[in-house]
């Protein structure tokens, strides 16, 4: 009778215990695979915006006082200093609206870059070679 | 015999050795020395005289030129950047610093790497540099003071008690501390001023415009400022009302640095007495000093100067001749 009772009551409930967890645990799996699809699809969108937003803020084709230093550069002639500090000054603001931008310079063709830190020329091949410096 | 091809084959050879081979090397040896100079900051423009000159001097000396700095002044920023100079290896630093305890010991590291380390307007007397070139800030300061005194005498002010305000850049700056010494020193007992407060910009023109309007909008019975550099003077008079209005209402304003548009302030009559120094010689006879000094071992003296400027009001229109305008702000 005892045998009797713990298999009539056992057993749908043992049933249901299996059923209800396969439920339980197919659905959770379902969602944190929904949320977490979610989440690299935001954090794609957010870095294809992130570098999208770069990409807008360094476009400098027309910049009257950039092609004026360039050709001031190419001719040697250092009486450059409005431009250059005006640029200076831009990237100085670009910086500001981009935090986590360490650095934004202009690499002219010998070498010579005009950075948010300033005009110098870094030879990187010289610079991996001596093992970055360390 | 030099019709003999194995024989061309060798004269040509030892040719190639003894002249091409060594030009080659010397060639490949000769790498330009880098010498690295830091103003206070970019976004100052009083350092503009001096990074053209020095860029012209890098040119005619053969030298690579580096002029870096961060965009508003920090000296935990030129630490870092000095400490990164250090690892690429540059052959000379030139900078404007504070005398603090950072730039001792990142200077010491440089010196003691072979880098030639010297300072340009802003010393520090305590790091062990090669060299200092810049003015006498002391004796700058005492002169800005004497020239206030003499204004004032000319007004009949000198018994009077006069609420003075400073302003000036950082406490922690050497150069900017001995300006304000010297200028205590030249009024003291000689006129009557009361410091009423010491303002600090942070070294930075934006600030000090800011401060400037907001101090003389919240105290207008100041009566004299003393400007211990030209920071807020790079923009008309029309961008300084409040101060402009303080001006017309009898304030006295004296300061050191001089350039075109400071002038055309002391012109509209908001500044009574100017003193400048050569940013120009500042950036080229340092650089010149100290490419010469890594090239032959000759060492300057330690402490180089380099002139003062006055302007009043007896000089003021061949000054504005001589003086461009920069343009930048």
């Amino acid at each position: 009778m005892i045998l009797s009772f713990l298999v009539t009551a056992l057993l749908p409930f043992g049933l249901m215990t299996v059923f209800s967890y396969q439920t339980y645990f197919g659905g959770l799996l379902h969602r944190v695979s929904e949320y977490s699809q979610e989440v690299v699809g935001r954090m794609a969108r957010e870095l294809d915006e992130y570098f999208l937003d770069i990409e807008a803020l360094l476009t400098k084709e027309q910049d009257f006082y950039l092609d004026q230093l360039i050709k001031l550069v190419e001719n040697n002639d250092f009486n450059n200093r409005k431009y250059v500090f005006r640029i200076w000054e831009d990237l100085n603001n670009l910086q500001r609206v981009k935090p986590d931008v360490e650095e934004l310079s202009i690499i002219f063709p010998n070498g010579r870059r005009l950075s948010s830190y300033g005009l110098y020329t870094l030879d990187y091949e010289r610079y991996l070679r001596s093992g970055c410096g360390l | 015999m030099l019709k003999n091809p194995p024989v061309l084959q060798a004269v040509a050879f030892l040719l190639l050795a003894v002249f091409v081979i060594p030009a080659a090397a010397l060639a490949a040896g000769e790498e330009p020395l880098t010498i690295a100079v830091l103003p206070r900051a970019l976004g100052n423009p009083i350092f503009l005289d001096a990074f053209e000159a020095t860029q012209k001097k890098a040119h005619e000396l053969g030298v690579r030129l580096e002029w870096v700095a961060p965009f508003d002044f920090s000296s935990e920023a030129q630490v870092e950047m000095i400490e990164n100079l250090i690892r690429r290896g540059v052959d000379g630093i030139l900078a404007s610093v504070n005398d603090d305890e950072e730039i001792h010991r990142v200077f010491r590291k440089a010196l003691d790497q072979g880098i030639a380390v010297a300072t340009f307007d802003g010393d520090s007397p305590g790091s062990g540099r090669l060299f200092h070139i810049g003015i006498d800030n002391f004796r700058a300061g005492f002169a800005i003071g004497e020239a206030l005194v003499d204004v004032l005498s000319s007004r009949g002010l000198a018994q009077q008690e006069l609420d003075t305000m400073i302003m000036t850049g950082l406490r922690e700056a050497f150069h900017h501390e001995e300006r304000i010494r010297g200028f205590l020193a030249a009024t003291e007992g000689r006129v009557n001023l009361r410091i009423r407060d010491i303002v600090e910009n942070e070294d930075t023109v934006e600030k000090s415009i800011i401060l400037l309007e907001d101090y003389v909008k919240h105290n207008p019975d100041i009566e004299v400022i003393y400007f211990v550099g030209g920071w807020p003077f790079y923009v008309p008079s029309e961008a300084l009302p409040n101060f402009q209005r303080w001006a017309q209402a009898g304030g006295i304003a004296v300061g050191i640095d001089l350039f075109y548009d400071a002038l055309l302030l002391q012109k509209e009559g908001l500044i009574q007495y100017l003193i400048g120094q050569d940013m120009t010689s500042m950036g080229a006879l340092g650089l010149e000093l100290l490419v010469k000094y890594i090239r032959t071992g000759e060492a300057p003296p330690e402490f180089v100067e380099v002139g003062l400027e006055h302007a009043d009001e007896s000089n003021l229109d061949r000054l504005l001749e001589i003086h461009k305008p920069w343009l930048v702000k």
